[in-house]
């Protein structure tokens, strides 16, 4: 049978190949076989199918341990967890809340900035939706907010927490495509500040003609003044880890570790800290990083099918195609495309890894920036986790508020269509994603 | 049952009844798993058997490590490698071109063209060092003084000899041997190298080898190990100071626009050796197998020739026209240090008939 | 998992299981991770305040780090499982998680004899800097994925005692 199958695999042409290896990784994600497994098993199917051995998959989930910018997938999310679980959530919300919570839809508008702000202290977006589900979920309900409302603007906001550096999207990104995690980081940051206000702009909008959020506190000059002394020292992490790679004491990775131990630091000024909590932050940290990071050493494993079974190949054969036909953009269309339905189902990050080395050899050419193209990619992961049916904001978001999946995706529609218009503008308009390493002066 | 009921589960016993075949699949391969084990030598059957067929009856799997480029030389290599076997074959032979470390760096190659699921690569020197010690010699800072130097060694048939002696035992067969290019210094705007002395106290990154942390001391540098991904954003912030590499992956890499100062000290050299698995090569018919031996030693030579071109001519412009600034230094006293602080330590671990061939190679240069 | 309702052998058997699993994830998770932040930062403060270096630091992150990841993953199974779509799986009953389950007991298998078939290449090598061997780096593999084995195979017990 194994034969059978095998002569009939090498006889279809390398497309029809590349779609039934999509449509089996798929059926094995939906009929609930966890994500890595699923890549890991198609991966292994069709390795088999070409005849090739499998020694060497082993081989390839050993790779991305050994790359050190990915260091900072598990040190960017301890620093995030140590402040999500110490509490300091609060603190950010409680500063902000007089300084927008005023106008109508304000606590909306304090849950977009409180995601953008503790987007410098996490480089997760689970991180993220977590933290704040928990805080605003059940402020917002009590002001007249409802709930798939609520569930909505928190799924919409959660990705601003990972496109704000530091990010973890964004350092798998750079290292699979072989550029700079800092430009890339700064990238994440020109995308991040154009969501923010576009949220905010529609969060307002749909508060103001819904009538949501009507009721909000007054609060006294003074009590507005402690609270917003009493958030200042969280800046201090981001901006020491900021200062610490400008001025050349930390690498990017290296900061990470700085930016973790200030965090403690931190955390235990606000005397947040226990050992307890300490061996919390430690064991769910290390937790989320094995998730993570499971799912790209198992993504090298796709990355080696792939590569063998020549499906890597041709797509950069279909990529060039379209761009030597009609433009390099509409290539990059077609990309972003592909990127978004399949970020329906499952991390998209998974594709970076895959197709990283690929697409830069597909664009570059076209005098695309290496940049550009990460930022497609950023953009699609953070879009996927906001999509139907899977979706890592929309599940922590839905278990945290006990809302159905169902209804989070009724509620979220406005917030996707906001993000499509969003990411077709970043397809065609470079500058709306290199703006920001450019002021910087970093070079794209 | 309400219908929805049904049509799920009409639906999942479909998956399901698909994922058991796919599993029974996998399964099935196990049992026989023995006999199953694969080599990348996919001979595909022609039905009518005519010998001048244009179908390939070998796919042959090469990877490299660097995107492609004019200033590449892997690059160059496996593309006029590929053209020339296809044609001398008359289109027996596939060869399938893996670039841009898309199959993985090049520890992965080694391991996978001892499997046979890779046939061949280009590997820089200082990978076999997790396996064997007895190649290291060849990257070690100023043994060689000038990149004519390096090229006639690397073409010399004691180095293709001692590298197969050498290797031949992890299941890897030496088909050339090319030199990479010369590793020269390139710091950033505030910092130029123009003499040994510009090296004290200079944050140098070296590779992550005590060789280099020592040669890098010997010159009074302060040498740092940081890994290669880091090093465009460590020149970027000016944590370090300086780095070393050769031309073509400074213009890869895009090293020029954070490190601009390039200061022409070939310290030590790249090595590129192509590599075959012995398996898959030894797989092959013998008249096949000859035209790929010759093939590779022909288009190594062509390769070498080629990287000089470019680390002298047309990378050096590229670098020039990016805003690069050349620097040329006198090498003598530098190589002096290397010699006395460096390498007079080290002789035993270079083999005597490597220091025999250079002693040649110098006496008869004058 | 939770068995303290309960005290058949079975039970028992599981409860200790998940304790010795338990206390060696954790252990290495906290060592790992506390002596990878050091690390950095170490390496950040030696390079730019005594101008010194320290060359360990990517091997010996390196090795820390591929434990963390590979013992972590099977912590993340002590509760709960790897991101999973549970739309389908959630309304399908006893026979059906046993099924995924099983898939995912082969898949690790897989990857687990095959690891243990390559030693013969991974023995051969150490790393450049420091000289470690690589099987000190695929052994975090190799023992990650027999507690993954056997933390699903308690999972697959668990379905059928818990009644
Ligand atoms: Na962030
Ligand atoms: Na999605």
């Amino acid at each position: 049978m194994l034969e059978l199958l095998s002569s009939i695999i090498s006889s279809l042409p390398i497309w029809s190949i590349a779609i039934l290896f999509i449509i089996v990784l798929l059926l094995l994600i939906l009929i609930g076989i966890p994500v890595t497994f699923s890549i890991g098993l198609s991966s292994i199917i069709f390795l088999i199918l070409n005849g090739k051995s499998l020694a060497n998959a082993v081989t390839a989930m050993m790779i991305p341990l050994q790359s050190f910018p990915l260091l900072g997938v598990y040190l960017f999310v301890l620093m995030g967890t140590v402040f999500e679980k110490a509490g300091l959530t609060e603190v950010i919300v409680d500063a902000l809340e007089p300084l927008v919570g005023r106008v109508k839809g304000g606590l909306a508008v304090v849950t977009v900035l409180g995601c953008a702000f503790f987007g410098l202290l996490t480089g997760a977006v689970a991180a993220t939706a977590a933290a704040f589900s928990r805080i605003m979920g059940p402020e917002m309900e009590k002001r007249g907010y409802p709930r798939e409302y609520v569930a909505a603007i928190l799924t919409a906001s959660a990705p601003l927490g990972a496109f704000i550096p530091p990010s973890i999207p964004a350092i798998i990104i750079a290292t699979s495509t072989g550029t700079s995690v800092l430009t890339m980081f700064m990238v994440g940051g020109a995308i991040g500040i154009i969501v923010m206000v576009a949220l905010i702009i529609l969060v307002l909008a749909t508060s103001y003609i819904k009538g949501y959020g009507g009721v909000e506190k007054k609060f006294a000059v003074r009590e507005v003044f402690i609270r917003v002394i009493k958030a200042l020292p969280l800046l201090a992490v981001p901006l020491l880890v900021l200062a610490g790679i400008y001025l050349g004491v930390f690498s990017v990775t290296e900061a990470g570790a700085l930016g973790a131990l200030s965090a403690f630091m931190v955390a235990a000024c606000y005397r947040r800290l226990t050992v307890r909590k300490i061996i919390d932050i430690l064991l769910e940290s290390g937790r989320s990083t094995a998730v993570v990071m499971l799912m790209i050493s198992t993504s090298y494993i796709l990355n080696y099918t792939w590569s063998l079974t020549g499906i890597n190949n041709s797509m950069l054969q279909f990529f060039v195609n379209i761009s030597k036909t009609y433009s390099p953009y509409i290539s990059l269309t077609v990309l972003a495309i592909i990127l978004a339905i399949l970020g329906m189902f499952f991390d998209v990050i998974v594709l970076a890894v895959a197709w990283g080395a690929t697409m830069m050899s597909a664009f570059t050419p076209y005098g695309i920036s290496p940049y550009h193209i990460g930022a497609l990619f950023l953009f699609a992961v953070l879009l996927g986790t906001t999509t139907p049916p899977v979706g890592a904001a929309v599940f922590v978001v839905s278990d945290s508020l006990k809302v159905k999946i169902e209804k989070i995706f009724k509620g979220i529609t406005p917030f996707v269509l906001l993000y499509i218009v969003l990411y077709i503008i970043l397809v065609f308009i470079p500058d709306a994603s290199l703006w920001l390493p450019r002021l910087l002066g970093l070079t794209t | 049952m309400s219908r929805t009921a049904k049509s799920i589960s009409t639906a999942m016993a479909i998956i399901i009844a698909i994922v058991l075949a796919i599993i029974g699949g996998v399964a099935g391969y196990f049992m026989g798993s023995s006999t199953a084990s694969t080599v990348t030598v996919t001979e595909t059957k022609t039905g009518t058997g005519a010998t001048t067929s244009t179908s390939p009856q070998y796919v042959l799997h090469v990877a490299w490590i660097t995107a492609p480029s004019p200033y590449d030389t892997h690059t160059y290599f496996f593309y006029r490698f590929k053209e020339k076997v296809e044609s001398r074959t008359n289109g027996r032979v596939q060869i399938v071109l893996h670039p841009g470390g898309e199959l993985g760096d090049q520890s992965q190659y080694l391991e996978l063209m001892k499997t046979g699921d890779l046939f061949m690569a280009t590997i820089e020197v200082s990978r076999f060092s997790s396996y064997t010690s007895a190649l290291n010699f060849l990257s070690y800072p100023g043994l060689f003084r000038s990149t004519d130097e390096a090229m006639a060694f690397a073409e010399s048939d004691w180095l293709l000899n001692y590298s197969n002696q050498v290797l031949n035992q992890y299941g890897w067969v030496v088909l050339g041997i090319t030199v990479g290019g010369a590793r020269y210094f390139l710091s950033v705007p505030e910092k130029l190298i123009t003499s040994l002395d510009s090296f004290n106290g200079l944050k140098l990154r070296v590779m992550g080898s005590p060789v280099y942390v020592e040669a890098a001391q010997a010159l009074g540098a302060n040498p740092q190990t940081l890994p290669y991904s880091e090093c465009y954003t460590l020149l970027q912030t000016k944590a370090i100071d300086a780095m070393e590499n050769e031309i073509a992956a400074i213009i890869a890499m895009r090293f020029y626009e954070v490190a601009p100062n390039i200061a022409l000290i070939p310290w030590a050299y790249a090595w590129h050796f192509v590599v075959a698995s012995k398996k898959v090569l030894d797989n092959l018919p013998s008249d096949i197998k000859q035209i790929i031996i010759d093939t590779a030693k022909e288009t190594s030579s062509e390769k070498n020739a080629w990287g000089l071109f470019v680390e002298r001519v047309t990378g050096i412009q590229f670098l020039v026209s990016h805003g690069a600034r050349i620097i040329q230094v006198d090498t003598k006293p530098i190589f002096d240090r290397l010699e006395q602080g460096f390498l007079s330590k080290h002789l035993n671990e270079i083999p005597e008939g490597a220091r025999q061939w250079l002693q040649n190679y110098r006496s008869s240069m004058g | 998992m939770n068995y303290s309702g309960m005290n058949t052998f079975i039970a028992k058997l599981l409860r200790a299981i998940n304790r010795v699993l338990l206390s060696i994830e954790a252990t290495v998770i906290i060592v790992a991770g506390v002596l990878i932040t050091v690390a950095l930062f170490y390496g950040a403060i030696v390079r730019y305040v005594i101008h010194g270096s320290f060359p360990q630091e990517a091997e010996l992150s390196w090795l820390l780090y591929t434990w963390l990841v590979f013992i972590g993953s099977s912590y993340v199974l002590s509760k709960g499982d790897h991101p999973t779509v549970t739309f389908i799986r959630g309304r399908l009953g006893k026979i059906y998680n046993l099924f995924i389950y099983l898939v995912c007991i082969v898949y690790v298998s897989i990857i687990l004899r095959q690891a243990i078939l390559y030693s013969d290449i991974f023995v051969l090598q150490k790393t450049a800097t420091m000289g470690l061997p690589l099987y000190y780096f695929y052994a975090a593999l190799i023992l990650g994925f027999i507690f993954i084995d056997i933390r699903y195979i308690m999972k697959v017990i668990d379905l059928f005692v818990k009644q």
